[in-house]
């Protein structure tokens, strides 16, 4: 299935994709998808069609998904 | 015209009840430039190594920036600096908000407070109306209560800073809080005891004038080209906030876990920002001219922490009260940090005093009848609460851990220092120098004491970049060389934001120096040179070292916690490291132009044009 995929500019290059549409395993989550692109769940926030949900969370069709890097401080 | 200042402070001599308006000359302004140092000027003038920090002859100076005011990115801060209590030396705090903004839209940079009330007040601001108020109605509320009562009389539109019953109680953990339940706090150094030993309750501001900007339309240019890039750079921190690095510093060996003594710990997931965003969080908090919003809203509205609602916990607060004590509850740290808000205590030195507590209670180093029936055992939830209310009405135990853990080991005698977790009497933040080699110089030289601000080198150990000075990739955070010189620039840098108001997360924007340059020519017309500017930090760093070497400070100060020099985590980020604090400390000497007792020189001082200040 297909998936709308923005990442952080600093991750690009880091993957091994561009950004733009996906094609995925269907009932893939999103700790799996991370797997596959080769990021470290804990250095990244991932929203799903904007919202913050868990890592178990299973993407769907058409879903919007945007990666972006954790920043320490505070 | 210059731009950025109103070239005015308001001086409040609380002891003879007059308020007199001073004028600031330019001169003056470039050399110290606002917030930070600015403030450090006034004190080093007005105060030396034997004022009593609770007495009348401490002035509690409010300083905004240049930049607060404007629409420069970050800039809705200001600075509050006094003789701290806590530590006995030079103490400071900064705060976001919308405070620093409202005195600059009363007509002011600027306001310092001296002497004593003779009675509870409160100080109203209103542009040319400047009026101390009777405080008796609002004595003894907390913070929020103070902030509501506050606009019920005097309207929305007004803008509060004040103190909890633990200023009132001169607790030397007592932070000063601002905006109400949106609590930006001046939380380090218990400035908020300075606060309440003046019989200060509060300090109000409210107005209509603009900050002057010299060339406004050039400044709106580069903000429209800037702005877009910082929050883009910045997104993080926008969808979760300070604690979405949570899991991550534990990973790294960073997050301080049961008083700095353990490694790992598998409960973080559940204490961090991404589970914040998951349930409580309602939505995001932006200070004053802030394009990030990394603050927190927060609402519980059932079980044991029902009622919580307004500013949810920081980074600090999660690392401090949550994992240094072992508390797991994400909605008990909430709900324990938003009484620290409204009580008007520090995060980091409540959570860094109760862990010592835990750690003295497991070793039965307490006195037996101080606790009455509490628990005080890792991760007791109960516990931690209970202990934040007696500390704030310095009852019990809690009158012991008001005094901070310094002080407090030093009254209990015996090993009890070994497990206080501090440098000149400030307690360590939630940042460990055993995953960011570069930290343990900064805690150790911050003058303020052990603070990840001050310096903040570890943001270029991990993402962080200043071309300027050659850092174009973030450092490794287990080197040693360069180090020293790493918190030699960082130091300088930070103290420029502290005194122009940025926030230092504008760093992780890319705010840079260039950037800066830019704005000052924009907001106050002023042409300076990155070298320049530099030299304006490292003037104002020098400085506050200055007024601590006046309090006895020298190199036998400038030390770690045995526990971080010399005990690893042994954990997965930092498995046996140990930062090599000599070498590095020694860098650092040499870097500023210190002498071996870490005092600066006659040489130092010429430079800087310090010699005779």
């Amino acid at each position: 299935m297909k998936i709308v995929l923005r990442l952080h500019h600093s991750l690009k290059g880091k993957v091994p994709i561009e950004d733009g549409i996906l094609q995925i395993k269907e009932n893939m989550t999103v700790e799996q998808l991370l797997k596959q692109l080769d990021l470290k769940r804990t250095t990244v926030v991932v929203t799903i069609n904007k919202k913050i949900l868990p890592k178990e969370t299973t993407i769907e069709e058409n879903d919007s998904i945007e990666i972006y890097p954790i920043l320490i401080g505070g | 015209m210059l731009g950025g200042y109103f070239g005015k402070i308001i001086n409040i001599d609380l002891t003879e009840e007059k308020v007199e308006i001073e004028e600031l000359d330019e001169k003056l302004l470039k050399k110290y430039l606002g917030g930070s140092g600015l403030a450090t000027k006034i004190l080093y003038d007005e105060t030396d190594g034997d004022t009593e920090p609770l007495g009348p002859e401490n002035p509690l100076i409010y300083m905004t920036g240049p930049f607060t005011g404007t629409k420069v990115p970050v800039s809705g801060r200001h600075q509050i600096v006094a003789k701290s209590p806590l530590t006995d030396i030079f103490g400071e705090g900064d705060a976001g908000g919308r405070w620093g903004q409202g005195l600059k839209k009363a007509g002011y940079d600027g306001v310092v407070v001296r002497g004593r009330a003779s009675k509870p007040i409160y100080i109203w601001i209103k542009e040319k109306e400047i009026k101390i108020l009777d405080g008796k109605e609002i004595w003894g509320l907390d913070t929020y209560e103070t902030d509501r009562r506050i606009k019920e009389k005097h309207g929305e539109a007004c803008i509060t800073s004040c103190i909890g019953p633990a200023g009132e109680n001169q607790v030397l953990l007592a932070s000063i809080m601002h905006d109400g339940s949106d609590a930006r706090a001046v939380g380090r150094c218990g400035l908020g005891a300075v606060m309440g030993s003046k019989n200060l309750k509060a300090i109000v501001v409210e107005g209509t004038v603009a900050t002057p900007v010299v060339d406004r339309e050039a400044l709106t240019i580069s903000l429209k080209q800037e702005v877009p890039k910082i929050v883009e750079k910045t997104k993080g921190l926008k969808l979760l906030g300070t604690s979405g690095g949570t899991v991550m510093s534990e990973e790294l060996g960073d997050l301080p876990i049961r008083n700095f003594k353990q490694g790992n710990w598998d409960k973080v997931e559940g204490i961090s920002g991404q589970r914040m965003a998951e349930t409580i969080l309602k939505k995001n908090y932006y200070c004053g001219s802030c394009p990030i919003g990394c603050g927190r809203e927060v609402e519980i509205t059932e079980g044991a922490y029902r009622g919580v609602k307004g500013a949810g916990p920081e980074y600090e607060t999660i690392g401090m009260i949550g994992s240094n004590c072992l508390v797991e509850d994400l909605e008990a740290i909430a709900y324990a940090g938003e009484m620290c808000n409204r009580l008007g205590m520090d995060t980091i030195s409540v959570g860094a005093v109760i862990a010592f507590a835990m750690e003295l209670y497991e070793h039965e180093l307490l006195p037996k009848d101080s606790l009455g029936d509490i628990a005080l055992t890792w991760g007791n939830e109960k516990a931690v609460i209970a202990l934040i209310e007696k500390i704030a009405h310095k009852e019990g135990i809690g009158e012991l851990l008001a005094l901070g853990t310094k002080k407090a080991a030093e009254r209990i005698g015996g090993i009890a220092s070994e497990f206080a977790i501090h440098v000149k009497g400030l307690e360590a933040p939630a940042h460990d120098p055993r995953a960011f080699n570069s930290l343990a110089v900064g805690y150790a030289t911050g003058n303020r004491g052990a603070c990840h601000l001050q310096g903040a080198s570890y943001f270029f150990e991990k993402t962080a970049t200043m071309p300027e000075l050659g850092y174009t990739e973030p450092q490794d955070r287990f080197a040693t060389e360069g180090k020293g010189i790493l918190n030699y620039h960082s130091q300088n840098i930070m103290g420029l934001m502290d005194s122009l108001k940025l926030c230092k997360f504008g760093i992780y924007g890319g705010i840079n120096l260039t950037m800066m340059l830019e704005w000052i020519h924009h907001v106050i017309g002023w042409e300076m040179t990155v070298e320049e500017l530099l030299e304006t930090g490292e003037r104002i760093f020098n400085l506050k070292r200055m007024y601590n070497v006046k309090c006895g400070i020298s190199r036998k100060d400038d030390i770690l916690p045995m526990r971080l020099l010399s005990q690893p985590r042994r954990d997965t980020g930092t498995g046996s490291n140990l930062a090599p604090f000599g070498k590095m400390l020694n860098e650092y000497y040499e870097a500023r132009g210190w002498d071996d007792l870490g005092i600066p020189t006659e040489a130092t001082l010429q430079r800087l044009q310090l010699k005779n200040e």
